[in-house]
């Protein structure tokens, strides 16, 4: 393990002049990654950063049918909100879903998406949810689709002296959203694969207005698989409809072989995931609208 | 490395002491508090062998730094009991035999004890997922499961 030094700034500003001042820096959310490549001489920062001390970064919002998450909220917290559960269950079941709980009580969602691994459970549920996440430095800020912040297995966009600092998507009680994973045991698991979808339908008619179908696992960073999409989109529901969109999704995408599983088994299993997970989210849309 | 001052409330107790910038929390319970209680096993927060309680929630301490604990509540194995007064979940723990070798068992009964403070009447299902972070290699969760829940029926 290489040798640091530790800071705990009290506000956005102080840890935007600790980066500048540092170019070997680690921020320091959770831990729960940061410290075991610490650990592994996979980073050797020269000053620890821990974001701790930033209040403006804790909480779960809703405003104008908004939900704003700070980056520093724990799987735990994501887990236990009454606004998550209510409006998002598929991401309170993706943050139930990770680690343990020692980890869910230290890992953030920020930590989650900054991490960059195409495993990460809480992006996919978080992109099928259409979130937009907004990077902060002392020069400003910018929002960009969840899906444009990652470059590959451990890389983003993120400039150095940017942090993440707020994921916000829309809520509608006329969407609902699942999430699915697989993984070797309950707990403890990295996902083999992870899938989520979400269907926004037009209450008048029932047809599929909008959908967003995320996968984990499946390449170098999450992705959004548009060629199931498109086969639900101003369509009824139907199993048929759903069976034909998972088939589309497994042939698109184009899994590797890895440490957990093969290239060959992850596509049988994306069409099961994802047929589960159209049909829980049209399920989570008859509960959100109390029918 | 410079060292830095911090306070917090250790199983109870007020201390303050110089860390290392770099110490992880579960070094310093060791080797500087000579709290040997809480044990050392994968280092990266997968076998749950580290755990202690942080502000009411359970952690992992060997991901932990020991400067990230200043103005917090620690309570490690040492804080739930002691020989003359042990705490209802260890005595439980004996007599289900829910200990073999013993290594796992601070930090399964920190993390039971993190479940009870919260929720006094869990339903089997929650007490297998509260040591769903906590790997144990010989005596078997079975056990470790029927003593937590017998501290349950007592109380209720």
């Amino acid at each position: 393990m290489s040798r640091f030094e530790y800071s705990r700034p009290e506000c956005l500003s102080e840890a935007f002049k600790l980066m500048a001042e540092n170019c070997g820096y680690s921020l320091l959310a959770g831990g729960t990654d940061l410290m075991v490549k610490v650990k592994e001489n996979m980073v050797k920062p020269t000053v620890v950063i821990d974001l701790d001390g930033l209040e403006e970064l804790k909480g779960i919002n809703i405003e104008a049918g908004q939900i704003v998450l700070g980056a520093l909220t724990t799987h735990t917290q994501l887990e236990q909100s009454e606004i998550i559960n209510r409006y998002a269950p598929a991401l309170a079941k993706a943050a139930g879903i990770i680690g343990s709980p020692q980890i869910r009580n230290k890992g953030t969602v920020g930590g989650n998406m900054g991490n960059a691994s195409p495993a990460a459970d809480t992006v996919p549920a978080l992109i099928a949810l259409g979130a937009e996440v907004t990077l902060s430095s002392k020069e400003g800020i910018r929002t960009i689709p969840l899906e444009e912040l990652f470059l590959g297995p451990g890389r983003t966009v993120l400039k150095p002296g940017e942090l993440i600092t707020l994921i916000s998507f829309k809520v509608s009680t006329h969407q609902g959203c699942s999430f699915q994973k697989l993984g070797k045991r309950k707990a403890l698991a990295i996902s083999v694969i992870n899938a989520s979808a979400s269907m926004e339908i037009d209450p008048e008619t029932n047809v599929i207005k909008q959908a967003r179908i995320a996968l984990g696992s499946v390449a170098g960073t999450a992705v959004r698989v548009s060629a199931g999409e498109e086969i639900l989109v101003r369509k009824c529901y139907s199993p048929e409809l759903i069976k034909e969109a998972a088939e589309a999704v497994a042939e698109a995408i184009r899994p590797i072989d890895d440490v957990r599983s093969t290239a060959v088994y992850r596509k049988r299993v994306a069409r099961v995931l994802v047929r589960r997970a159209l049909e829980e989210a049209w399920s989570q849309l008859h509960v959100t609208r109390g029918e | 490395m410079s060292k830095l001052l911090i306070s917090f409330v250790l199983n109870g107790q007020k201390v303050s002491a110089q860390v290392e910038s770099d110490m992880r929390l579960v070094d310093f319970l060791r080797d500087e508090m000579g709290l040997t209680g809480t044990k050392i096993g994968c280092g990266e927060g997968d076998c749950g062998a580290c755990t202690v309680i942080i502000n009411g929630q359970t952690a992992n301490s060997c991901i932990v730094l020991a400067p990230q604990i200043a103005g917090k509540e620690v309570t490690t194995i040492e804080g739930l009991g002691s020989y003359e007064h042990l705490h209802p979940l260890q005595e439980a723990f004996i007599e289900e035999g829910a200990v073999q070798c013993g290594f796992c068992t601070p930090g399964m009964l920190l993390s039971a004890k993190a479940l009870l403070d919260e929720n006094p009447n869990p339903k089997h299902d929650e007490i297998i997922r509260s040591i769903s972070g906590n790997l144990c290699r010989c005596t078997g969760y079975t056990k470790i499961a029927n003593a937590i829940e017998k501290v349950v029926r007592t109380k209720s």
